[in-house]
């Protein structure tokens, strides 16, 4: 989707201002967040590009004036609404008012550690062969899904080669509607930067995207 | 995994002539068995590729479209990493991105931006600086800097360390 989430080469939002004691969190509840998003995946059965989605639906005004954590605490909200797992009064009470809603899996703290080390892998086998190769001229197909995708704006229309072939990897745009992990080929495509920008972009840039098989066509 | 960084460039830039080390070189051609090998691995670092700074190639990482990055390397990212003025300028003015953090690097590089929109998290490997000659392991990693690893900074030189 065209949302607030696809920043690059959006401009206004002024300096980088890096922080001169970079604390992790700054403040108690967005530990909280941060855990609560991670461990709710199980009893909550979304994947990480569901929960991109519900990220990136906020509106964009909201998108760009909220905080970091309170982005993924309003996305955490709208999924555990969504799923039934809490209700509204129930947030609005603060705590539980209805009897809970039977989940196939929850996150016990014993398994935090081996969860994260085992993380979540997207590669997968694949009987099909890739259509491009290293070399190859690609266009960025000019696409513009309502729904979830991993393809930038600024890329799309734009023509680059591609750089490297990543292997055959789940499809986010399928995986957030729930239409499956679709495993399509993943490359690296590399623009010149003035193939982006225009002539007034710097010449000495050059920008990658990784992209999935169906973002692109031959050019 | 920043001393294993410190202990490959050394052997890699060393004067001798010989093979180059293995890790080095399994680092490059595919760094998530590498880096696993020395415990680092799991959610947010599944496919992970290093990217090699050198004197004609500078290497950045940036996810324009949220804020992936890769977690069990380098950690949760800073705030700057995910905010929108990194995000919306990295891939269109890096050199400006660049002197928000006070590097300029020469006219002639070449900057390359990875705009990390898959589940590939980048790592860079930052280039060593000169007179770190035969310098140990333990020294040459007080001059990697998370930064340098992102590709927003340079590594430390030898006076920085030697104050």
């Amino acid at each position: 989707m065209n949302g607030g989430q696809d920043l690059g080469g959006t401009h206004g939002h002024g300096p980088v201002k890096p922080e001169a004691n970079e604390p992790v969190f700054h403040a108690e509840w967005e530990k909280r967040a941060f855990a609560l998003t991670l461990a709710m995946s199980m009893p909550g059965g979304w994947n990480i590009d569901m929960a991109r989605f519900a990220r990136e639906s906020r509106p964009p005004a909201e998108y760009l004036s909220m905080s970091y954590y309170q982005i993924w605490f309003a996305a955490l909200e709208h999924m555990v609404k969504e799923r039934g797992l809490v209700s509204e009064d129930e947030i609005n009470a603060g705590h539980s008012l209805h009897a809970p809603k039977p989940v196939k899996r929850i996150l016990s703290p014993g398994d935090v550690e081996k969860t994260l080390h085992r993380g979540g892998p997207t590669e997968r086998d694949t009987n099909t062969t890739a259509v491009f190769k290293p070399g190859d001229k690609v266009r960025a197909k000019n696409i513009n899904p309502l729904t979830h995708t991993r393809l930038p704006r600024y890329a799309r229309g734009h023509t680059g080669i591609i750089e490297r072939v990543m292997g055959c990897h789940v499809f986010p745009d399928s995986n957030a509607t729930g239409a499956g992990e679709n495993p399509q080929w993943l490359y690296t495509v590399r623009f010149d930067g003035r193939e982006l920008w225009g002539a007034d972009g710097d010449a000495t840039v050059k920008v990658s995207i990784d992209a999935w098989e169906p973002y692109l066509e031959p050019a | 995994m920043r001393r294993k960084w410190a202990r490959e460039t050394e052997h890699a830039s060393s004067p001798r002539p010989g093979p180059i080390p293995p890790f080095r070189t399994r680092l490059l051609k595919d760094a998530t068995p590498a880096i696993a090998e020395i415990g680092y691995a799991g959610r947010q670092g599944e496919h992970i590729v290093a990217l090699e700074n050198t004197p004609k190639l500078h290497n950045m990482v940036v996810c324009t479209l949220c804020s992936c990055y890769p977690w069990p390397v380098l950690g949760l990212p800073p705030v700057w990493y995910k905010s929108a003025p990194y995000r919306s300028r990295a891939v269109a003015d890096p050199r400006g991105v660049l002197a928000d953090f006070g590097v300029t690097l020469p006219k002639d590089t070449e900057i390359r931006i990875w705009d990390s929109t898959a589940e590939i998290r980048y790592l860079v490997l930052p280039m060593r600086p000169k007179g770190t000659e035969g310098w140990s392991e333990e020294k040459l990693a007080d001059l990697v800097t998370r930064d340098s690893m992102i590709g927003t900074g340079l590594p430390k030189q030898p006076a920085d360390i030697a104050k």
